[in-house]
């Protein structure tokens, strides 16, 4: 991933929507969307580097990689709801903003069901 | 009349030479025949699997006197070494996993350093991950300091009855009352107090824990300490009045069996003639000979007691060690829930490790008290 020519993408993206912002103020949410899209999908590799890397450390760490999955995954749920709510806070759609940070955490939270299942179950059996 | 006597001369050489009358001293196994006759010579036996090979590595596999007084502190040091390398891997593993768990955790939560909302999800994510990469392991660790509880137990009903005997024969009948109904009701009563309270309270305390790191609303932390401070607190006065109890009990059947074998050898020394002082002596000296065996097997029995627990209360030590280390790295990450979770499980570990403690303790102190108060014939 090159950094510089992301942010080089994101800066020119962000001129660009303030422009057009100004002269056709239907347009300008596109500019916002294709270069946050530009921009994260030049993030793919490393995320997907760091994803890789992080499951054999913990593997070796003793940690099940089921479980490293499941936090990562949640992980991008998180980042992914976000931007799609800091997304629709920047075209004045607040409500919409909410819901996309609500149904972020009610994926995020169904992502991780069965690690949550598995501590409930372990805190019932020590209580038993 | 000459020939006579002769002939008479010749015959009484001849029966005192062809019928002579054998006598020699026998020699007996005495000590091992009263450590059969005590049913000691099977305690070995009734000890745990692992016990056994600690005992036999240190050297005190039988309950002999002469190998008793023989053992070397590097013999002991030995074991104790072998106990913590067969303890060592466990939580060394688990403080692995809780360094890169929450080095993962920190990791994931710098992409939500502006977003509360997000993070309050992924703390919930996170103290779950860290509760099931340690607690596989941590499990175990704890079911087996737990067993340990059960078996001394099981091995003290085996001892104290045959401890009691040879306190007894050896001209203690009196201590050897008062502490064996002492001791039995004290085993009996810390396994069901150990099985009824404390580990019920152990469950509750990790349960806590655990819906504290899931929910961090809820601040258990505290009640887990106070929890622990009060087991600790109670376990130490029970451990101070159990000992002091029994150490007045057997003060005053002491001053009774001392007044007892006083008046016996009075009274033997004075109706038997001739041979009265000799067998005055004699009784001290049998009582004197059970004493060793006595000695012995208090020795022994302390020894068993030992090597019944002390793996398992080293093994916990080091987790205790371990949590407490996971715990300072997490504060240094700023990972603050998770190092209240970990605290909160150090605290339970240290719990049930006094808990173990205290039931080796009870019976090495209830035992040192009378091998201290015997009388001396």
């Amino acid at each position: 991933m090159d950094i510089l020519k992301t942010v080089a993408v994101a800066v020119a993206s962000g001129l660009l929507y303030v422009i057009v912002k100004q002269i056709k103020p239907e347009f300008a949410p596109l500019l916002l969307i294709g270069g946050g899209a530009v921009v994260l999908s030049a993030c793919v590799q490393g995320a997907a580097d760091i994803t890789s890397g992080a499951q054999s450390l913990m593997a070796d760490a003793g940690v099940s990689v089921y479980y490293v999955k499941i936090l990562l995954k949640a992980t991008v749920i998180c980042v992914v709801a976000q931007i799609a709510a800091d997304l629709c806070r920047d075209m004045g759609a607040v409500t919409l903003a909410g819901a996309a940070e609500l149904a972020g955490k009610i994926s995020a939270v169904a992502a991780a069901l069965p690690m949550i299942k598995e501590v409930a179950l372990l805190a019932l059996g020590l209580i038993d | 009349m000459k020939k006579h006597n002769i002939i008479k001369t010749v015959i009484v050489l001849c029966a005192v030479v062809l019928m002579p009358v054998t006598a020699c001293a026998v020699q007996e196994n005495y000590y091992n025949e009263q450590l059969e006759a005590v049913g000691a010579d099977e305690i070995f036996d009734s000890l745990p699997e692992q016990a056994k090979e600690y005992m036999e590595l240190a050297g005190i596999d039988t309950v002999d006197f002469g190998a008793l007084l023989d053992f070397s502190p590097e013999a002991i040091f030995d074991c104790l070494v072998s106990m913590v390398k067969n303890g060592l891997r466990q939580p060394l593993n688990a403080f692995l996993t809780t360094v890169g768990s929450i080095v993962l955790l920190s990791l994931v939560q710098c992409f939500f350093t502006g977003d509360a909302r997000s993070r309050s999800i992924l703390n919930i994510i996170s103290g779950c991950f860290l509760i099931i990469g340690i607690f596989a392991q941590l499990y175990t660790a704890v079911k087996a300091g737990v067993s340990c509880i059960s078996l001394t137990a099981g091995f003290e009903l085996a001892l104290i009855p045959a401890f009691a005997a040879t306190v007894t024969a050896s001209g203690n009948p009196a201590l050897a009352l008062s502490y064996s109904g002492f001791a039995l009701a004290a085993a009996q009563g810390v396994e069901q107090l150990a099985k009824a309270v404390i580990l019920p309270a152990s469950g509750a305390c990790l349960s806590l824990g655990i819906t504290a790191a899931v929910s961090p609303d809820f601040k258990f932390g505290g009640l887990c300490e106070t929890l622990a401070k009060t087991v600790k607190n109670v376990l130490s006065f029970a451990a101070a009045m159990f000992s002091s109890v029994l150490a007045l009990k057997g003060v005053l059947a002491r001053s009774a069996d001392s007044l007892t074998a006083k008046g016996i050898k009075l009274v033997v020394s004075s109706a038997v003639p001739v041979v009265g002082g000799a067998l005055s002596d004699a009784y001290s000296t049998v009582a004197g000979s059970l004493s060793v065996l006595n000695s012995a097997l208090g020795v022994f029995g302390i020894s068993a007691v030992f090597m019944i627990n002390a793996p398992a209360i080293l093994q916990l030590i080091m987790w205790i060690v371990a949590l407490r280390l996971g715990e300072a790295v997490a504060r240094v990450m700023g990972q603050e829930q998770q190092a209240a979770l970990l605290k909160c499980i150090g605290d339970t570990v240290s719990m049930i490790n006094v808990l173990i403690i205290y039931c080796m303790t009870v019976f090495i102190i209830s035992c040192a008290i009378v091998l201290a108060l015997r009388t001396e014939n």
